[in-house]
């Protein structure tokens, strides 16, 4: 099973986006996905119609009282599964904090998944925390959502540094500009300095578009939304790319 | 199920309105099913099925439970140009997109193709159920048989089928409740292919290289030396089309197996059918294992080549080695098939078919005393028989026996284990459990050996050859050369394995074994026959 998430200490960058668009045409593949968002704002579950509940919340969860194979449920979708969000993910940092090696407990926890799922997706909340410390050592690929200003492209730094100096396994990187608007001087600049000059920066640049922020009120990916828009093309391409990282 | 056409308005309404029912597509869809000629995915309990949409615009392929429950869906591209290869059958390997579905079903497939079984052309229609945030959280899947351009449906019946969405197993449940109410429609069980096979005349599950007889200790055992042979032959004859075609090299190994078993069979029973009657046949039987032999054996060579591929090993280098061996393969098949449509193989079946059909003389299978044999007068002490001289044979071997004397052992092995197998049911299970073990395990090492043995040999004559030929690089050769010390440390592994194997068969604990599962079932104590079957 190939694990990748999405992650970015900034919030608002695209990551629920990129998770549920990527998770989509991992689906539409044949591959089998599994979704899970750990955001406690259940931005994911939210767009899949899903209820934002987990049985015996956190705890039991991080406990393994309750097995995650439990919780999984079905989006409208072949081949798409759903972990889902809950409130009590707020404190999963303290459930995680209760164990030995707390940075371990995500990659113990989703390790059974691999046999009914092809690839697993995580959208982490933003920040750095005990959650995203194991997301790190979960995922085999870290997807990073960059919003092109000068303050980001710092954030990322500090970012490759980190999981740099990290214990092994560490994920591969690969970031992407997300949000880009290109009649902002700004953003052009930044993207052409980058792109095409960086290995771990994705050559796919998701646009600022509306029907990205259309997926909210339709609740929809926007690969289903609008099949043929640039901000769709931009979502295969970055599929095509974290595809071909994770056969390097 | 329903006897008549079923309209959406009809069903919406039945099941809550508009706002809780979305219909969600219509098409015409051909379905064909596939599996192994052994159904491998059926006894995993996964059905596969390639779903071609109208006009071969879309296919999917889709690995369901035999249940219908979906596990995966795969889109399979138009029919014909991806994951089909040729003629009827299917081909997951090397393709990308098939990959994951590939990888799933290898353990359970393992060397056999994917066969189509049965296909029908339905239309299918389906509804979402929804929830307050129009969540889907289950689906109503309506399919009927599609009309032919003469008016005439392909497909056998109308379905309405309340498909489960994880997690929301309960609004199913609901679901097929409600539907199960509804007056127009009947419950079934049956899915698409059971209906599709049951049309054809066939049943899911309907082969197996397995003798799974059912004798009865007191029957006559001319009757059952009779039933022995007449479901070899049917397994023979079953698997001569896909040997015909090529379909896989396992249609070869069942027919070797059904040839061997029925020469066993002539062997060690074949005294209790008239002695006229099987002059010719077990020559036959011995010819056409002869002819088989070189196609199986290339085949196993090939696996050489193959494995080493797996193994991530030498595969460039052995490359040409295979090549070789496909065109060795080509004209030892081509002997092998015109054997198998000659006038003497068709003849020795008809004699076979006789054998196992005819009645015979009243003095076929009488004992000595002059009364009838039944199943328990022959079945216990013809498998001690085996056993001793099994026994006896291996006690002889030393570690300077040549590999001759262990391949003696090994047919005597198999004797037993035929006969064995030919009367499971009447004997005690427990016992025929363990005796089979050890048997079992001695096979495997006696197997290793003289595989490796024959395969050490013809991969250096093979060298030999190319060399000749011109067919090979110094590359192949020492790749070859790589091999035969890999072969030759198995052999030895295997040689050294064969000492403490063969203690184990012949043991006190399996000697007490054989002693109960031969002994006279009217003579056992209580204790013995509370096992029995």
């Amino acid at each position: 099973m190939r694990v990748l998430a999405t992650y970015n200490i900034k919030g608002g960058v695209g990551k629920t986006s990129t998770a549920v668009n990527l998770a989509y045409l991992s689906a539409r593949q044949g591959n089998r996905t599994l979704l899970w968002d750990l955001d406690p704002q259940g931005a994911a579950t939210f767009l899949f119609r899903i209820g934002p509940h987990v049985r015996g919340g956190v705890k039991a969860l991080v406990k393994g009282r309750t097995p995650l194979d439990a919780l999984i449920k079905g989006t409208d979708f072949n081949n798409l599964d759903l972990l889902p969000a809950d409130l009590s993910y707020r404190r999963m940092d303290h459930a995680l904090d209760q164990f030995k090696h707390p940075n371990r407990r995500i990659a113990q926890l989703v390790k059974p998944l691999g046999s009914g799922y092809d690839v697993l997706i995580l959208d982490c909340p933003p920040g750095m925390s005990l959650v995203s410390e194991g997301v790190l050592r979960a995922a085999d690929t870290l997807l990073v959502p960059l919003v092109p200003a000068t303050l980001s492209m710092r954030t990322f730094e500090q970012l490759t540094d980190f999981v740099g100096k990290a214990k092994q396994p560490r994920p591969r990187i690969l970031a992407f500009f997300s949000m880009v608007d290109a009649r902002k001087r700004l953003h052009r600049e930044t993207v052409a300095q980058v792109v095409g000059q960086r290995s771990d920066i994705a050559q796919a640049i998701v646009p600022a578009a509306s029907i990205v922020e259309q997926m909210g009120p339709r609740r929809l990916p926007v690969v289903v939304l609008s099949p043929t828009s640039p901000a769709t093309a931009a979502y295969e391409q970055l599929w095509g790319e974290a595809v071909a990282l994770g056969e390097r | 199920m329903a006897d008549a056409e079923i309209s959406d308005a009809w069903l919406i309404d039945a099941l809550g309105g508009e706002g809780r029912i979305k219909r969600e597509l219509q098409q015409t869809v051909h379905r064909e099913w596939f599996d192994t000629f052994d159904w491998r995915l059926h006894r995993a309990g996964l059905t596969l099925e390639l779903a071609t949409v109208t006009g071969g615009a879309r296919a999917e392929l889709l690995l369901r439970r035999t249940s219908g429950e979906v596990l995966q869906v795969v889109p399979a591209g138009p029919r014909g140009t991806d994951g089909r290869g040729a003629g009827k059958t299917l081909v997951l390997a090397g393709n990308a997109s098939l990959a994951s579905v590939h990888a799933r079903l290898a353990p359970v497939v393992q060397m056999r193709a994917l066969l189509a079984l049965v296909g029908v052309r339905v239309t299918v229609r389906t509804f979402s159920v929804l929830d307050a945030n129009a969540k889907t959280v289950a689906r109503i899947v309506v399919e009927e048989p599609a009309r032919d351009t003469d008016n005439t449906s392909s497909a056998p019946m109308s379905r309405v089928t309340a498909m489960t969405v994880r997690g929301y197993e309960g609004e199913a449940r609901k679901l097929a409740r409600r539907l199960s109410m509804l007056p127009a429609l009947r419950p079934s069980c049956e899915g698409w292919l059971d209906a599709a096979l049951a049309q054809a005349g066939r049943r899911a599950g309907d082969y197996t290289g397995q003798l799974d007889l059912t004798l009865s200790s007191t029957q006559s055992a001319v009757t059952a030396v009779q039933t022995i042979l007449l479901r070899l032959l049917d397994v023979a004859e079953r698997n001569m089309p896909g040997i015909t075609a090529d379909l896989d090299t396992e249609f070869l190994h069942d027919l070797r197996v059904a040839v061997r078993r029925a020469r066993t069979a002539l062997k060690l029973l074949g005294d209790l059918l008239p002695a006229d009657q099987i002059e010719q046949l077990p020559l036959d039987l011995t010819w056409m294992s002869d002819l088989t032999t070189p196609t199986r054996d290339l085949d196993a060579h090939r696996l050489i080549a193959d494995k080493a591929e797996a193994r991530g090993g030498p595969a460039e280098e052995l490359r040409p080695f295979h090549a070789f061996l496909l065109a060795r393969r080509q004209q030892a098949r081509q002997e092998l098939v015109r054997g198998l449509r000659s006038a003497r193989w068709s003849r020795a079946r008809q004699r076979w078919r006789y054998l196992s059909t005819s009645q015979h003389p009243a003095s076929a299978g009488l004992s000595s005393a002059g009364s009838e044999q039944t199943v328990e007068d022959v079945a216990r002490p013809r498998i001690a028989r085996a056993y001793r001289r099994a026994r006896r044979l291996g006690e002889a071997i030393t570690a300077d026996s040549p590999a001759t004397d262990l391949h003696a052992l090994r047919k005597r092995c198999k004797e037993l284990r035929y006969l064995m197998e030919f009367f499971a049911s009447v004997l005690e299970a427990r016992s025929y459990r363990a005796v089979l073990s050890q048997l079992k395990s001695l096979q495997d090492c006696l197997g290793e050996f003289q595989d490796t043995y024959v395969q050490v040999r013809a991969v250096a004559t093979f060298a030999d050859e190319m060399l000749t030929e011109g067919a090979g690089s110094a590359a192949t050769l020492m790749a070859l050369g790589r091999t035969v010390d890999a072969l030759e440390l198995r052999q030895a592994q295997a040689r050294q394995e064969f000492g403490a194997r063969f203690k184990r068969f012949a043991n006190k604990s399996t000697r007490a074994q054989v002693a109960v599962l031969t002994k006279d079932r009217a003579q056992s104590s209580p204790d013995q026959l509370r096992g029995w079957r």
